[in-house]
């Protein structure tokens, strides 16, 4: 009886509103369809008084055995039942060490914003939460106690970011309990409790799961993404986004490659020519407050800035002022043609080492990078891509080579690049008060097997593997016992599968790496396979990378999320299940990088995200 | 050296007000037209060097237009003025609504110069002075005549255009003829690219000498859009339809209905929506279609719409026995999927239920209430799956009883009758509100042999649309035929390729991406050539690229449409027999334009490319360097 009821007269109601209303915005047409969870997976049925249909949302907050929390945290045990709530029915309590106070504050500011973002109607910053509500969920609190135990205020590799989150719903009170060692654990469980609320799509207000047990740590310490400014210049507020869309993922590294031969955006004080010469234009520069800012945006949202300067290759526009200055060539190469023969894309670049004058410059630019990201944990002095025969058709680095009885052989120049480097590894502990800073590097001729250990010293350098996750090298350099970041380009850059940037065909690494592929690809996996340990003391963890020659900030939303959330949840739970397992979770929290602002790519047809296990091959 | 000096000096002054905002650096770069190639030189202090975008609109013989006009004389005069200064004389001798048209034209136009500011917001952009008296005084004049049509772009439709820009003192003057208001908003187009940002004066710089005369080479030059697999907002959709007004592409093919989902609201079927629609808020109205429809047609451009039928259905179709109708589909959303689909969730329409065309007749009244006039609309028709059907008790028994048997030709063959019907309830639709019926496109698939085609498929009333690949001998039997064609080769005209599969891993099924230089190189003139040994311009309408937006959604439409679709607009529009590489800093240049537009292109290179012109180039220049 009910069906037949419900099926005649609904249309009368619906024409009746789009009467009045007459556009998409307030067309508020009503849905046949509801939500069951059935053997830990979302049913769409047709609502004819079945009891017990939920919303999509309500579902994927109570279904499954850690509903649609991203990343999977180690343990969590869940409850089924739902309270409905207001936003400003928040409050919170804690107990935190005086320094760290300030912190958490503007952590808990950012997830009440966020589940502001939690409305759909959410933009440029604001909400309205429309009446009328029930005065059970008008009435209902939630309250929110964060203990946090240690005073660390800035990230390591040796932080704890462990969390334990408790929720327990009493009558018209839900009690959210979160005790964590440092302030990074606190704003990790943040995260978690708002994927604990969703929006209740027909009674416009918040819903969080009644009751909850989540004891969380991170697999591994460091859990990055690469992004390249100098390919193609992103505003602030991009990277700002970026950082946002880390933080909702429990990612902790933003590995920032901002310069290299093609431009030179950081416009440093004590070198203003840099930027001048080098940026695309007056407003493609980063300013040092800006820098500074960014150093502060990230660590409240649980996240280093990894500053990289490349050398000794990637350099070149930004770098030719030294002539006019009387400091002579401080580069050769620079923009040379044919390009081919110089390096590895246009335009070519690389430091020159005859002039001890290029010391002197980089002192500067160590000392204020240092200043400016401080404190500095960890420095990134790429170092890869060195082209010996820019070198060796260099008139002036070649008489120097032959003046010094270097000799004129790879061997010949492998070694002055290592002189290269050992020196500005000095120029860094100097710029650093005198204190060594873990470098890190990335693979290369240098890291090669027999040279490796002969030219970098395991207990300064750490490299980062961007080769094929079958590359013998990653073995070699295990064995030595370096210590070692996953950047494998067959699963972890993000820039591949594009058309090619010079010439036709595709891009040098296509295919595309799908999500799946960056969930699946696991360093303990890869170590295990090539040495039979998987070298878990060595292997700090992993970094997807975005090389930004074909993006600029109109797409980067799309090329980072959500496959950087699959990398997230790889370094973060490092689940020994695949792809598959996570998917329905994956597509789900794809929605909610959306509602966070971000450009997520869909990955599957929204009917997918409704009917949860249909979309299989 | 003291220049260099007193540079310096002026960045230290400059240093405290950090944020980016503000900051103004002085360049030291400045651009030279060399050869029609802008070369990035060190100013060195001399002021003759151009600003990148001033030696851009003016280097080369065609500046940086886009698409290639069939004649175009681009002169390096400029003179600097502000978007305000702007007057027109419009002569209207067409009917219909044209005028008001060309009216809407001249504000949008307007708006589109406005919109080079760096810092455009919301319909206005903050021109700051102080500007030199010359700048300040400089006034572009439009001098428009259309001489007739009547404002519904038609695959008649004369869509060329004159345009001739020249200066008298502080006035620009550019006069504009064309025979139809669609040729004169293509020549505002043309006009808004000889304009740029000046850089440094923070006002606009304008060639004042271009002679451009221009027709499209394909009359049909469309983008498909599909907003069945993941809801499209109207918004979104504006967004695409402004994309299309500056490369010229004229058709938006509306991929409206598929089996994932139903949006479209039908006040007479409201069924549809109800039961199709993903979420409530994942609805058109007819009030969004029409607003669509009009904002398409002042941009240039025709909507068509599509209905995909008898395969590509399901979702929304499923209140026929509840309205005591019987099953209008079948196999919807049937498991296994892989037995009875391409992909996931299945359906088709029920051959066996008479009732489907009565419905079917009812949908296409509503898309007459909403679209009308309708020249072109899609019946879909690909994808069958004969094994739904023939796992379909009640169509199984049908056919049985019905003596057709229930083999592959059997079912081939009702479809074919299937199809008739459906043209027929169409017509009978047109028929009832006194407008002709529209030509039908239709996909390429198994039904497209001569066996068939010939029998159900009019040839004066029908249309192709190819989508297999280039190499494909379906498309030398199509055209021998007598057919009319749109080619979307999926390998060239696919812009879904190449991402991650999204049912299973890998990747997906037609990868890899199609880059912007295989969407440019595609050439339906040439595939028949050597198909066929013959060009068949006349049967060749032109083409369309699609996208499939199985995974794709509002946030990333942009970039997979754009700048691929501004390639496939040169290719359709100009039809080049240069290839993509002597276009490429024209494209370059014109996809900064797009995001001018308010458009999330993607980006095709480093941002260096863009300054340094013909450097970027692959050819390796071989001499073996050993160490």
């Amino acid at each position: 009886m009910g069906r037949v009821l419900r099926t005649r007269t609904w249309p009368v109601c619906l024409l009746i509103t789009l009467f009045i209303h007459g556009n998409t915005a307030s067309f508020n047409m009503p849905s046949p369809w509801g939500y069951q969870c059935l053997d830990y997976k979302c049913v769409k049925e047709e609502n004819t008084g079945v009891v017990g249909l939920t919303t999509l949302n309500e579902c994927k907050l109570t279904c499954g055995a850690s509903s649609s929390l991203w990343p999977k945290p180690q343990t969590a045990q869940l409850g089924k039942t739902t309270a409905q709530f207001l936003p400003r029915a928040i409050t919170l309590d804690h107990v935190s060490p005086p320094t760290v106070s300030p912190l958490l504050l503007e952590a808990f500011h950012l997830f009440l914003n966020n589940l502001d973002k939690h409305h759909p109607q959410y933009s440029d910053k604001t909400v309205t939460w429309s009446e009328p509500w029930d005065p059970s969920v008008s009435s209902h609190m939630v309250q929110v106690k964060v203990t946090i135990q240690q005073p660390d205020i800035w990230l390591t590799l040796l932080t704890d970011e462990s969390y334990q989150l408790v929720v327990e719903t009493s009558a018209r009170v839900t009690t959210v309990t979160i005790i964590a060692p440092t302030f990074f654990g606190a704003r990790h469980a943040l995260e978690t409790l708002a994927q604990l609320i969703a929006y209740h799509e027909t009674r416009d207000n918040l819903m969080i799961v009644t009751s909850a047990t989540v004891r969380d740590a991170p697999a591994f310490p460091y859990r990055g993404l690469l992004l390249d400014t100098s390919r193609n210049y992103f505003s602030v507020a991009a990277l700002e986004r970026t950082i946002d869309a880390m933080a909702a993922n429990k990612l902790n590294t933003f590995h920032w490659h901002i310069t290299d031969s093609h431009s030179f955006p950081l416009n440093l004080e004590s070198l203003p020519n840099m930027a001048y010469y080098g940026a695309y234009s007056s407003n493609s520069i980063y300013h040092p407050l800006d820098v500074v800012h960014l150093v502060k945006y990230a660590r409240v949202r649980g996240i280093r800035l990894l500053p990289e300067f490349d050398a000794p290759a990637h350099v070149g526009n930004g770098w030719q002022w030294g002539e006019r200055q009387g400091l002579g060539k401080l580069a050769v190469c620079v923009n040379k043609e044919p390009w081919q023969q110089y390096c590895v894309e246009p335009p070519c670049g690389q430091l020159n080492l005859a002039n001890p004058n290029i010391y002197k410059v980089l002192s500067e630019i160590y000392r204020e990078m240092i200043q400016l990201f401080a404190p500095v944990d960890l420095f990134h002095y790429g170092g890869d891509e060195v082209n010996l025969n820019c070198w060796n058709t260099t008139e002036e680095m070649t008489s120097w080579m032959k003046a010094q009885n270097y000799g004129l052989d790879a061997d010949a120049y492998y070694g002055q690049w290592s002189v290269f480097q050992e020196k500005v590894r000095q120029l860094v502990t100097q710029a650093h008060g005198g204190v060594e800073v873990p470098g890190i590097l990335w693979t290369s001729h240098l890291t090669e097997k027999g040279r490796v250990n002969k030219y970098l010293n395991n207990t300064k350098y750490i490299i980062q593997i961007w080769t094929t996750g079958q590359d013998a090298l990653i073995a070699e350099l295990l064995q030595k016992q370096y210590k070692v970041i996953f950047s494998n380009y067959d699963a972890w850059y993000l820039d591949c599968g594009g058309g090619a940037w010079v010439g036709e065909g595709n891009n040098w690494c296509s295919p595309y790496s799908g999500w799946q592929k960056v969930y699946d690809n696991s360093p303990h996996a890869i170590a295990k396979a090539l040495t039979n340990s998987t070298h878990a003391n060595l292997i700090l963890g992993g970094e997807a990378a975005l090389w930004t020659e074909q993006i600029d900030e109109e797409a980067v939303d799309a090329r980072l999320w959500p496959r950087g959330a699959a990398l997230a949840e790889r370094l973060w739970t490092n689940p020994s299940t695949g792809w598959a397992d996570a998917e329905y979770r994956l597509i789900h929290h794809r929605q909610r990088l959306v509602q966070r602002g971000v450009s997520a790519e869909r990955i599957q047809p929204q009917w997918c995200h409704q009917n949860e296990g249909l979309c299989y091959a | 050296m003291k220049v260099l000096v007193s540079l310096l000096v002026c960045l230290a002054c400059l240093t405290p007000c950090y944020t980016s905002e503000f900051f103004r650096m002085p360049s030291i770069w400045g651009w030279e037209c060399v050869e029609d190639v802008c070369i990035k030189k060190d100013t060195g202090g001399s002021a003759t060097l151009l600003t990148l975008n001033t030696c851009k609109i003016t280097c080369g013989p065609a500046g940086a237009l886009w698409p290639l006009p069939t004649m175009a004389i681009v002169g390096n005069e400029v003179a600097n003025f502000l978007p305000t200064n702007l007057t027109h004389s419009l002569t209207c001798g067409a009917g219909g609504d044209s005028c008001q048209l060309l009216q809407e034209a001249v504000t949008i136009f307007q708006d589109n110069l406005h919109r080079y500011h760096p810092n455009y917001k919301n319909g206005s952009a903050p021109w700051v002075g102080p500007w030199d008296p010359p700048t300040l005084r400089h006034k572009l004049h439009l001098d428009v005549t259309i001489q007739g049509g009547d404002g519904i772009l038609t695959l008649d439709t004369d869509e060329s255009y004159e345009l001739a820009v020249s200066r008298v003192e502080s006035v620009t003057t550019a006069v504009i003829i064309a025979p139809t208001f669609f040729g004169a908003r293509h020549a505002l187009e043309t006009l808004s690219q000889l304009a740029e940002y000046h850089e440094t004066t923070n006002s606009l710089v304008l060639v004042t000498n271009a002679t451009v005369s221009d027709a499209p080479a394909f009359k049909y030059r469309g983008l498909l859009v599909d907003t069945s697999r993941n809801f499209i907002s109207v918004g979104v959709l504006e967004r695409t339809l402004e994309g299309m007004a500056s490369t010229k592409l004229n058709t938006l093919h509306l991929h409206l209905t598929d089996t994932h989902s139903w949006p479209l609201y039908l006040p007479g079927l409201p069924n549809m929506a109800y039961y199709g629609a993903y979420s409530p808020s994942n609805i058109y109205t007819p009030q969004d279609m029409r607003h669509l429809q009009h904002y398409a047609r002042v941009r240039g451009i025709r909507l068509v719409p599509e209905i995909d039928g008898p395969a590509h259905v399901g979702n929304g179709w499923q209140w026929g026995p509840k309205e005591g109708l019987g099953d209008l589909t079948v196999c919807v959303n049937q498991e296994p999927w892989q037995d009875y689909c391409v992909e996931p969730p299945c359906g088709q329409f029920n051959l066996a239920n008479p009732n489907l065309y009565t419905v079917l007749g009812n949908v296409y009244t509503e898309l007459f209430n909403i679209f009308k006039p309708i020249e072109i609309f899609h019946y879909g028709g690909d994808e069958v799956s004969m094994d739904c059907w023939n796992s379909t008790d009640e169509i199984v028994n049908w056919m049985m009883d019905n003596g057709f048997g229930t083999g592959v030709d059997a079912y081939l063959e009702q479809w074919g009758v299937y199809q008739e019907k459906a043209r027929q309830q169409l017509e009978a639709a047109a028929n009832a509100i006194d407008v002709n019926e529209p030509f039908g496109m239709i996909w390429t698939s198994s039904f497209i042999e001569p066996e068939y085609m010939n029998t159900y498929l009019n040839k004066s009333k029908y249309i192709v649309q190819i989508w297999t690949n280039n190499s494909d001998p379906q498309i030398a039997r199509v055209l021998e035929e007598g057919y009319k064609v749109v080619f979307s080769n999926y390998d060239a005209w696919y812009l879904d390729c190449g991402a991650g599969a999204w049912v299973g891993e890998g990747n997906n099924w037609c990868s890899p991406y199609k880059g912007w230089q295989i969407v440019y190189t595609n050439s339906p003139h040439e595939i028949a050539m050597d198909l066929t040994g013959n060009e068949y311009k006349d049967a060749i309408l032109g083409g369309e690229a699609a996208l499939w937006t199985e995974q794709t959604d509002d946030a990333t439409v942009d970039p997979k449409l754009w700048p691929r679709g501004a390639a496939l607009g040169e290719r359709l529009w100009s039809n080049p027999s240069t290839s993509w590489y002597s276009a490429e800093p024209r494209f370059i240049h014109h996809r900064q334009r797009l995001m001018k537009r308010g458009i999330m292109a993607d980006r095709i290179q480093p941002e260096w490319c863009h300054q340094n012109e013909e450097l970027c180039y692959a050819k390796v220049h071989v001499h073996s360097c050993s160490l």
